[in-house]
């Protein structure tokens, strides 16, 4: 038997059943990067600046990757949520500084996407005032019955219909050497919109709630550290395909709107680049993909603010509980949804301008939780022998910096 | 009431009236029922730790400690083995609420006097604490909420590697939950730490928790107990649940385990895998209590003495002859009524009725009804008594919410 076991352990099937056993946290967080704000984002870069941000795109692929894996190692190596080991690690105060910056950039997310939800009913001719207050109804409905994980579901299957942008790209017959060599080629312009918009598409892919989802993914779904090279992996192929994706939504932008030069400023210019492939009926293609990823992210971020806050405070929490045993979080959940659908029915709001502004506070306050990472990924007492190499900690530093460097900027050129 | 977020950083003043630094951090014995403070974490102005014994204070205020001693330049206290720090140990971690049963955090500890000593008495799990613990306490508008305190004999602690000496020697914390309250506790914690958690029971008492969780729960933890721990516990369950936990596992999984099993053991559950989960020869265990019919009412006492510790159930005695084959069953109420001397033969009931190894969960029900039976004999072609299954094991596939 012994034999036997050897040699299959060292066959590539066994590795692939393996592999495909902690498949989900980086594939499933890649996916929910992509929610309203973040097409939003992607698709106003490419309108206002054609390629010009493209090389963002490739810088973003490393951070992104290196981030997740950091949040993923700690919730490997811990057992614990990101919530969880600052407050053992940074004691109270620091924790609720933490937790108070992960708010605000939270609910902006939320924010922006309850505003992709009304732009998106919009396209359908459903006034927002309406339409809101029914969706904030529905989410609620979802959380707080526990059919959420099944339709989580629905939507991860949705998301698939944004593969029409990569076919639109190539139906637009883009030049690819000259978009291939964007990705690679800087293009730096200093003035404030240019910078909010190259920090709003990194605030919107790396996401301070994007290093709490993931680390409470992976501690979830119980991965060990034997197979930590594959979820690794994992990973890695999920920021690529985050990326992957933005790409084809920032060309297909460009050869489009930019080419046009149609300044997005509503929804239904966003829509507008979808129109050489599917013509008239580009506005519903947008407008159903753009809803279903808006509901998306608006329930996977409420989400993960309540349990957040209440893995860090000790306050119970969870689906599976109801309003009685776990108050505050419920509360978190409720407050978080009628809050922002209030935010959105303020009449005349520039709606697609909060969700560009809302990605480019996330990438503001994103350095504040990268720094607590930072600093638990480098602490030998919770993270032993897995503690970060040289490479990771140079690209993690570099990254915080630039974020830093750029926030101050855009600060600086708004007085 | 006095809380540790009242002492941490309060002056430490000596007997001259001087300040002489803060106090850090507070000792206890973390396995006593109302631990008694025995020391005092001290960082002096010179940035220096020193460990004063609580016999060097002379009062505790809100604030304040006052020492009867002048200008301590050393430690005075040696540091036992079962002793912990309040704030690096316990204070902002998870602890296990056994009376609530469910995990909470420390959000703050609160002390009390007994016998005109302090000890801590409970940990604040409230919203309230965190608020005192940032100095907003006495705000009224922002604090409304009232203090939520467990008391620290109804709290153990998770992560310290202090849990495994209370659950080895601390006896109430298994008496004080049933298995299924501590299943249900682990469902709440990730895998890793509940299979961290689990590793800390005896096998014996593992394996009762085992049967109170879900397959695939199981299935789960056992990846990370490792195979060693996993037959250990495997062992103490009956082969009919090891063969259900079993067969949701890779082959190769299932064969490692094996191999840690007992020999007899393991043939039987690869026999028990071949059936389906809800079918007779799935449902059935094999661990019940066989007698023959020239046996005499003492001699099946006795022997039933001998095995209970095997046997899970015993609402019948099953009867079968040499070949193995069902011959007859008696009640437990018959066998206790009759005469130690009585042959089984003729006390026995004769007219056995059972069932194929392929009965659906629906026939089982069916007979187990209709006969008003407990449990059911499972016999094959020749009449050969492969197993009993018993009425729990239905009920818990007719309802496996309960």
């Amino acid at each position: 038997m012994a034999s036997f076991q050897k040699s299959s352990s060292n066959s590539w099937f066994k590795k692939i059943a393996i592999f495909l056993s902690v498949l989900g946290p980086g594939i499933i967080a890649a996916n929910a990067d992509n929610d309203a704000a973040g097409i939003a984002t992607y698709t106003i870069s490419g309108a206002r600046y054609g390629y010009g941000l493209l090389f963002s795109l490739f810088i973003i692929t490393f951070v992104l990757a290196v981030t997740q894996e950091m949040g993923t190692r700690i919730g490997v190596v811990t057992g614990k949520g990101l919530g969880g080991v600052i407050r053992e690690r940074f004691g109270l105060k620091l924790t609720m500084l933490a937790m108070f910056f992960m708010a605000i950039a939270n609910a902006g997310v939320i924010i922006a996407d309850m505003a992709g939800i009304a732009e998106s009913m919009e396209l359908f001719g459903i006034s927002k005032y309406i339409a809101v207050p029914i969706i904030v109804f529905i989410l609620w409905l979802l959380l707080y019955k526990g059919s959420f994980k099944r339709a989580e579901k629905i939507f991860l299957a949705l998301s698939g219909i944004y593969i029409v942008y990569i076919v639109t790209a190539f139906y637009t017959k883009p030049d690819w050497g000259e978009a291939l060599t964007a990705l690679v080629k800087p293009h730096l312009q200093f003035d404030r919109q240019y910078l909010l918009t190259l920090i709003a598409l990194i605030g919107t892919t790396v996401t301070p709630w994007g290093q709490f989802f993931i680390q409470s993914y992976v501690v979830d779904k119980g991965i060990r550290l034997k197979h930590y090279a594959y979820e690794r992996l994992e990973i890695f192929i999920g920021a690529f395909i985050t990326d992957f994706f933005s790409f084809f939504v920032i060309v297909t932008a460009a050869n489009t709107l930019f080419k046009n030069n149609i300044f997005v400023d509503t929804a239904s210019q966003a829509a507008l680049s979808l129109t050489p492939l599917a013509g008239h009926y580009a506005s519903i293609l947008f407008a159903v993909g753009f809803l279903n990823a808006g509901i998306m992210g608006a329930s996977i971020v409420t989400l993960a603010t309540a349990y957040a806050i209440c893995e860090a405070f000790g306050f119970e929490s969870g689906l599976d509980r109801n309003r009685k045993e776990a108050p505050i979080f419920y509360g978190i959940i409720i407050t978080l949804l009628i809050g922002s659908g209030l935010i959105v029915l303020i009449p005349g709001l520039p709606l697609f301008r909060i969700m560009l502004l809302s990605q480019g506070l996330n990438g503001m306050l994103l350095p504040i939780i990268l720094i607590y990472a930072y600093k638990i990924i480098n602490d030998k007492k919770v993270m032993g022998e897995y503690k970060n190499s040289r490479i990771a900690n140079i690209i993690t530093l570099t990254a915080l910096g630039l974020l830093v460097f750029a926030s101050i900027l855009v600060l600086i050129s708004s007085f | 009431m006095l809380f540790f977020s009242m002492l941490i950083n309060a002056k430490v003043i000596d007997s001259t009236n001087h300040k002489i630094g803060i106090l850090t951090d507070v000792i206890v014995p973390l396995n006593n029922l109302y631990p008694k403070l025995s020391a005092f974490k001290v960082k002096l102005k010179n940035k220096e730790n020193l460990i004063l014994a609580i016999s060097s204070v002379e009062s505790i205020g809100q604030g304040v400690i006052t020492l009867n001693v002048r200008l301590p330049k050393e430690s005075n206290y040696k540091i036992k083995s079962q002793e912990g720090f309040l704030k690096e140990h316990v204070l902002d971690r998870q602890l296990i609420d056994t009376e609530g049963i469910k995990i909470v955090r420390a959000n703050d500890i609160a002390f009390g006097k007994i016998h005109n000593q302090m000890v801590v008495t409970s940990i604040d799990i409230s919203a309230s604490g965190i608020f005192r613990r940032l100095g907003l306490g006495n705000i009224p508008f922002i604090n409304r909420q009232q203090p939520l305190l467990i008391p620290w004999t109804e709290v153990t602690l998770i992560d310290s590697p202090s849990l495994q000496l209370q659950i080895k020697n601390n006896d109430m914390f298994i008496k004080n939950l049933h298995p299924a309250d501590i299943a249900n506790l682990i469902e709440d914690l990730n895998i890793k730490r509940g299979a961290d958690f689990i590793s800390q029971f005896d096998p014996d008492i593992a394996a009762y928790i085992f049967e109170e969780m879900s397959d695939e729960r199981i299935e789960a933890l056992i990846k990370h107990l490792g195979v060693k721990k996993t037959g250990d516990i495997l062992e103490k369950m009956s082969p009919d649940q090891v063969a259900d936990i079993l067969e949701n596992l890779s082959k190769d999984k299932v064969k490692e385990i094996m191999a840690e099993l007992k020999p007899e053991e393991s043939q039987e559950i690869m026999h028990l895998i071949k059936y389906g989960e809800r079918e007779a020869g799935g449902l059935m265990t094999t661990d019940f209590f066989i007698a023959r019919p020239d046996w005499t009412v003492k001699k099946v006492k006795k022997e039933l003495l001998k095995g209970k510790e095997e046997i899970k159930s015993v609402s019948y005695v099953y009867i079968t002859d040499e070949r193995g084959c069902y011959v007859g069953v008696l009640s437990l109420r018959e066998l206790l009524l009759s005469k130690d001397d009585t042959k089984i033969r003729s006390i026995m009931v004769t007219n056995v009725f059972s069932i194929p190894p392929k009965a659906s969960i629906k026939e089982i029900a069916h007979n187990l009804t209709k006969y008003n039976l407990f449990s059911i004999a499972v016999t094959n072609k020749n009449d050969k008594l492969l197993g009993v299954v018993m009425i729990d094991d239905i009920m818990r596939e007719l309802f496996p919410e309960a």
